[in-house]
């Protein structure tokens, strides 16, 4: 199982989450805005990152350039977890470093299958 | 002056004169011809009296002839006598004759016939008494009877001649009054006939005096502007309103060369002189369509026609003048504007009611993550506990929680459709994978009522071009609907390529074997809220956008969706899109349904990052710019006219446009405006190249950059380099104070192209906009706290940045913001809004030419806002 650092600012949606993948046997590490986040990655470096794009004090994208920028982070998936839905926030995502995109609400079934296939893919790039 | 009809009563004035005429000549005709008729007659009588004095000098010559005889007794005095006698039946006849002629009765010839033969009678007597005897000859002639019958002949001859003479007298007479008559008349009549000529001509001479005093009132004081041009485009001629049209209403411009003018019809005068030489040119009218002049502060629009004039006193040689109309249709122009105005305002209140409902939409979906989530934690947490009876009502609650999400997600799509916002991303697919993913996604629910699912494909690995996302989606909706109306059937899937207008198509069609629907189910089948009727709602559930979504879909992918069904048999729904969707895209520009076509329009856009569009209608001017453009390092776009120009900028955005002034059809002035108008455009740079020296007015036009022609290499690159560095996108600055609404606001505008720095305060905010001064500066407050205003205001203070509006925002509400511009000369509107009626607001305000340019050194006027 795999040790995920969960950067989301809405309290709801943290404590269920969180739950919910601890229930699965992951081990979940938690920040609510985008610079404890950025410095809770570098830290501690988790094996995945769910990255919220809308957060206070640093916003998902400027997390996701910031690990992308510091070697020690840059090879670390993260999965963005976005509200808009709006056309082009793949692609946008995918610019700002992430490595995968997951609109809200959040289908948890698939997120596991996702953090699933990075973290495997990672597991397997780096044995 | 042109002949002009003569007016109906003239023309019976006419009509009567001739009549007089010709009546007069009549009558001096007929008095002519009686006269001569008369002169006949008169020498008719003048005969008869001739045959009777000759008739009667044979009797005297008889009665001579005989008393010669009876006195000398000698033989050869009676020759006369024979001779009288044997010419007397002659003479008789001759007179008779005479009478005929002159038509009188013969009867009065009998007495004297019977007196002639008397005196015939008696001569032959004497003739034979003489033969006796000398005696009783004497005797006999004494006895006074020769004088009786002679006497009597002469008097039944003087009776035949009295009576045509006296004819003759009355004829003379009568004759004589009747011409004179005849004359007087005719001579009166031909008076007449002169005079009611003469006034005619006279009355003639002064209609066409009044006409023409009538042309010339209209051609001086109608309300358009009316102009003659020498070969030298000299003013030869002109009205009022040609003088107060081109600026001058109370002077005279006659002899002004319109090359020379300096009125404040300058720039249009300049346009006429290039019509005159087209027109001289091609002896065709020139029309010039909404020229602007600048009449005091308020703008003016004139529809400009040249023509040419060949009257010889324009014309020099072979070259001709022209005659120049202007028509004032300012009125029109402001109509037209008032209407475009109304129609922009119409369409972005739909676009800002799409942009709230999608908003809405995104907002509704946070809390139902929420409770999603917590039911599913709620259903894991109780599966292996005793309460796990509770599962199926939470299922219940999550399944309903789903439908309100695909209903939410479908009101979002559509309102994404309909704001613009939904691009197409074409990729490369294979048709028959998107099938099996169908099937896999569709195949509980088609199992549900005991369906088959049949796939066909008309020929193996068919690929297509297109967005499969979008496509599947329909597919989706229409197998799943296919399915929810059957029970015990067959929903079948085909797929087949045609080609329509040349163009590869791909037709997917979905039948089924279900309830199948009536005619008046099918109308309005595709509308919003609108399924066959209300009570299939509650039997088969459904949200009722799912074939609004779909039609909008496919209408988007560049193709269509079309029904066909029977009650009781079943329905076909047919989907057909363009097989390439960027071949379809570029063959036909994006029109209907308002729905812009971005996939083109996204990888043009990296292409073309530094992409120049060159504007002129001369093949030549293009090739230098192009050449001179690409050794600058630019990618260039070539047009040759105003329209195209236009055109392509609908879907290109260049970093600039080249744009010349003289072009047919549509000049540079008219593009640069219609540029400036668009919001979509109002801020592309254009610099304007011309061998005109109108920069100031260029400038004033809203160019963004001017130069002479022939275009200089060296002159090129600097404007451009000056552009590049100007021409970044537009910046915002927040300082922040509400965390979660600054992070909001900048997600938004960043969404809508902004570049958006969050600082804390003043000193940071120093050094993170450093080197790019802001467009904006947004003060976020929470509604006690002043200091964020007043880091604010000591950064303006601070790096001379007054000109830059500073809008200050404060909560009002759970979602509402007041908000108030501390700029006295910006656009943004003050009053409360939410984040995204800001955004707008906002957009508006940077895609005003003056936002990025605006002086710096503005005097301005800082209000504290008590929100």
């Amino acid at each position: 199982m795999a040790r995920i650092l969960l950067v989301e600012d809405s309290e709801q949606i943290y404590d269920f989450l969180s739950r919910r993948l601890q229930k699965r046997g992951h081990e979940v590490l938690m920040a609510h805005d985008g610079e404890t986040g950025l410095e809770a990655a570098k830290s501690s470096l988790p094996e995945i990152v769910l990255l919220d794009m809308n957060l206070p004090v640093m916003d998902g994208w400027t997390v996701a350039k910031s690990l992308r920028a510091d070697p020690s982070t840059q090879a670390i998936p993260i999965i963005a977890l976005t509200a808009h839905a709006l056309a082009g926030d793949r692609e946008r995502v995918m610019q700002a470093g992430c490595t995968d995109y997951h609109p809200k609400p959040i289908d948890f079934t698939k997120l596991l299958s996702q953090i699933d296939d990075l973290v495997n893919i990672d597991k397997k790039a780096s044995p | 002056m042109e002949s002009r009809a003569i007016p109906f009563i003239k023309r019976n004035t006419r009509l009567g004169v001739g009549t007089i005429l010709a009546l007069a000549i009549l009558v001096l005709g007929a008095s002519l011809f009686l006269f001569e008729r008369q002169q006949t007659s008169i020498s008719r009588y003048s005969e008869v009296r001739k045959a009777g004095e000759a008739y009667l000098s044979s009797l005297k010559d008889i009665e001579t002839s005989y008393r010669g005889y009876v006195i000398v007794g000698s033989e050869a005095y009676l020759d006369p006598y024979k001779e009288a006698l044997a010419a007397l039946p002659s003479r008789f006849s001759e007179l008779k004759d005479a009478l005929v002629a002159a038509n009188i009765n013969l009867s009065v010839t009998e007495r004297a016939t019977g007196s002639s033969q008397k005196v015939v009678d008696f001569a032959k007597r004497v003739i034979e008494a003489r033969r006796i005897s000398v005696e009783e000859a004497r005797a006999l002639v004494r006895s006074g009877q020769g004088k009786t019958v002679m006497d009597e002949a002469r008097d039944a001859i003087a009776d035949i001649t009295s009576i045509a003479d006296a004819n003759s007298n009355i004829l003379r007479k009568n004759g004589t009054i009747t011409f004179t008559i005849a004359a007087i008349l005719s001579l009166l009549a031909i008076a007449v006939a002169s005079y009611a000529l003469f006034r005619i001509a006279k009355l003639a001479r002064q209609d066409e005096e009044s006409a023409r005093l009538i042309t010339s009132d209209i051609v001086v004081n109608a309300p358009i502007g009316l102009a003659i041009l020498d070969a030298d485009n000299v003013i030869t001629q002109h009205n009022k309103s040609f003088a107060q049209l081109v600026g001058k209403p109370d002077t005279s411009v006659v002899s002004q060369n319109l090359s020379e003018t300096t009125w404040n019809f300058h720039e249009a005068s300049k346009l006429i002189q290039d019509g005159c030489r087209k027109c001289r040119h091609t002896h065709e009218p020139v029309f010039l369509d909404n020229v602007e002049v600048t009449d005091g502060d308020e703008p003016r629009f004139l529809d400009i026609t040249i023509f040419p004039v060949s009257a010889s006193r324009y014309s020099r040689k072979s070259k001709r003048g022209a005659g120049v109309v202007l028509t004032d249709v300012t009125r029109q122009r402001k109509w037209e504007l008032e209407l475009e105005e109304a129609r922009n305002a119409a369409e972005a209140s739909n676009r800002a009611k799409s942009a709230f409902l999608a908003n809405m939409s995104h907002e509704l979906r946070t809390p139902l993550t929420a409770v999603l989530g917590y039911c599913e934690l709620i259903e894991d947490d109780l599966a292996d506990s005793p309460e796990s009876h509770i599962i199926p009502d939470l299922q219940k609650i999550s399944l309903n929680a789903k439908h309100l999400l695909t209903l939410i997600n479908d009101v979002l799509d559509l309102s994404k459709i309909e704001a613009q916002k939904m691009e197409v991303h074409s990729i490369e697919f294979n048709i028959s994978d998107m099938l099996k993913e169908i099937e896999a996604a569709t195949g509980s629910l088609v199992l549900k009522n005991e369906n088959q699912l049949v796939l066909k494909q008309a020929t193996p690995n068919m690929k297509m071009l297109n967005d499969d996302l979008k496509i599947k989606q329909v597919l989706l909706n229409l197998v799943s609907n296919a399915s929810k109306f059957t029970s015990n059937g067959t929903v079948t899937v085909a797929v087949e390529d045609f080609t329509r207008e040349g163009t590869p198509f791909t037709r997917f069609r979905v039948s089924d074997t279900g309830i199948g629907m009536t005619k008046e189910q099918i109308k309005g089948l595709f509308e919003r809220f609108n399924q066959a009727d209300t009570t299939t709602t509650r039997k088969y559930g459904g949200t009722g956008l799912g074939l609004a979504l779909t039609r909008a879909l496919a209408h988007i992918l560049g193709g269509e969706i079309l029904v066909d069904s029977t009650p009781g048999q079943g329905s076909v729904f047919t989907l057909e899109v363009p097989t390439d969707f960027k071949a379809k895209a570029v063959e036909e520009p994006a029109e209907g349904d308002g729905v812009k076509k971005p996939a083109a329009m996204t990888d043009k856009e990296k292409e073309n990052a530094a992409l120049v569009l060159i504007v002129d209608d001369e093949p030549s001017a293009r090739e230098l710019l192009e050449r001179l453009l690409e050794k600058e390092g630019f990618a260039t776009v070539s047009v040759s006219n105003g329209a195209q120009a236009l055109e392509k900028l609908k879907d290109t955005k260049p970093i600039a446009v080249l744009l010349d002034i003289m072009m047919p059809g549509m000049d540079g002035w008219h593009v640069l405006r219609a540029i400036r108008k668009n919001p979509d455009t109002a801020n592309i740079p254009v610099i304007i190249q011309t061998v005109l020296d109108d920069q100031n007015f260029a400038f004033a036009m809203g160019a963004s950059g001017f130069i002479k022609k022939p275009v200089k290499r060296q002159q090129l690159s600097e404007i451009l380099g000056d552009l590049e560095t100007q021409n970044t996108e537009s910046r915002a600055l927040i300082i922040d104070g509400d965390e979660k609404s600054s992070a909001e606001l900048k997600a938004m505008l960043e969404e809508d192209g902004w570049k958006v720095t969050i600082s804390a305060d003043a000193d940071t905010a120093k050094e993170d906009v450093k080197d790019e001064p802001p467009n904006v500066i947004i003060v976020d407050m929470k509604s006690s706290d002043m200091r964020n205003y007043k880091y604010a205001k000591d950064l303006q203070q601070a790096r001379n940045w007054s000109a830059i509006p500073l809008v200050v925002m404060t909560s009002e509400g759970e979602r509402a913001k007041k908000v108030k511009t501390l700029h006295t000369k910006s656009k943004i509107p003050d009053g409360t809004m939410n984040l995204a009626e800001l955004v707008l607001e906002l957009r508006r305000f940077s895609q005003m030419p003056q936002a990025s340019a605006e002086s710096q050194n503005t005097a301005h006027q800082i209000e504290v806002s008590n929100g």
